[in-house]
């Protein structure tokens, strides 16, 4: 009898003594050498979208590199009418300059403070992923 | 637009690199060095472009005894002394290139690491 009812009690109150709860614990070691291409991304694109300092209440922001001569920025947001705005803009580092592609097929090369800002943020993401994502230090580029 | 900087800290130990970084890169074809067919645009001290194209790099001779120009130090008729030419920097252009290919390259060293 006992047993029955320390057994309702435990299927009620909840036992927590022999609860193996070892699959909550977050592992103390990243096994960064599993993750694929599209995961380094992601976990790159963190890094990126805190370039440029803090985001606005509701924004989601990416800011990655997709290739070697591509970098993209991608934004999300709630506007004043409840409707979720997207906007992305590619880079491609071409000879004549770095050209800015968004949406409605306009095309403009970057410069003057915007060139500025765009360089510091790519240093800073090449500096940043290298030590943190990738624990090797980055390469000084004059 | 507020932005952190992120500068370069060159006493750092460089013991955590991964010493086979260059080699594996450079098996992977990434260019680690000037010596790459990548044309860089070069930007002297005055802001003119004093190299922007690789077929101009190739036209180029640092020597000017050969180009039968002034050396350094040699005094004109006007009395100009020749000095040394100012040192080019990458353009924001070619850094930027340069940052991309090497967090590809960063990203494909990981890659190859996983595989072997």
């Amino acid at each position: 009898m006992p047993s029955i009812l320390s057994k309702a009690l435990s299927l009620l109150t909840g036992d927590d003594t022999k609860v193996n709860n070892d699959w909550l614990k977050m592992p103390k070691k990243r096994a960064f050498k599993q993750l694929t291409e599209r995961e380094l991304i992601r976990l790159e694109a963190e890094i990126g979208a805190t370039l440029f300092g803090p985001l606005p209440r509701g924004h989601r922001r990416e800011f990655f590199c997709l290739d070697a001569t591509t970098w993209i920025w991608h934004e999300e947001w709630v506007d004043s009418s409840r409707k979720l705005q997207v906007a992305t803009t590619r880079y491609e580092v071409q000879e004549g300059g770095i050209l800015k592609v968004q949406e409605g097929a306009r095309y403009s090369y970057v410069e003057g403070q915007e060139l500025d800002n765009l360089t510091m943020a790519i240093r800073m993401y090449y500096e940043r992923v290298a030590r943190e994502i990738y624990h090797t230090e980055p390469k000084p580029i004059a | 637009m507020s932005m952190t900087t992120g500068l370069y800290a060159p006493d750092l130990p460089q013991d955590e690199v991964d010493p086979r970084f260059d080699e594996i890169a450079s098996d992977l074809g990434y260019p680690l060095d000037e010596s790459s067919n990548f044309k860089y645009e070069r930007i002297d001290a005055a802001g003119r472009d004093a190299r922007n194209s690789y077929e101009q790099e190739q036209q180029f001779d640092p020597n000017p005894i050969k180009m039968g120009g002034a050396a350094v130090g040699d005094v004109s008729r006007t009395g100009d002394v020749q000095t040394a030419p100012a040192p080019v920097e990458l353009s924001k252009t070619a850094k930027i290139a340069r940052w991309g290919y090497e967090v590809i390259a960063l990203r494909d060293l990981m890659q190859y690491n996983s595989d072997n």
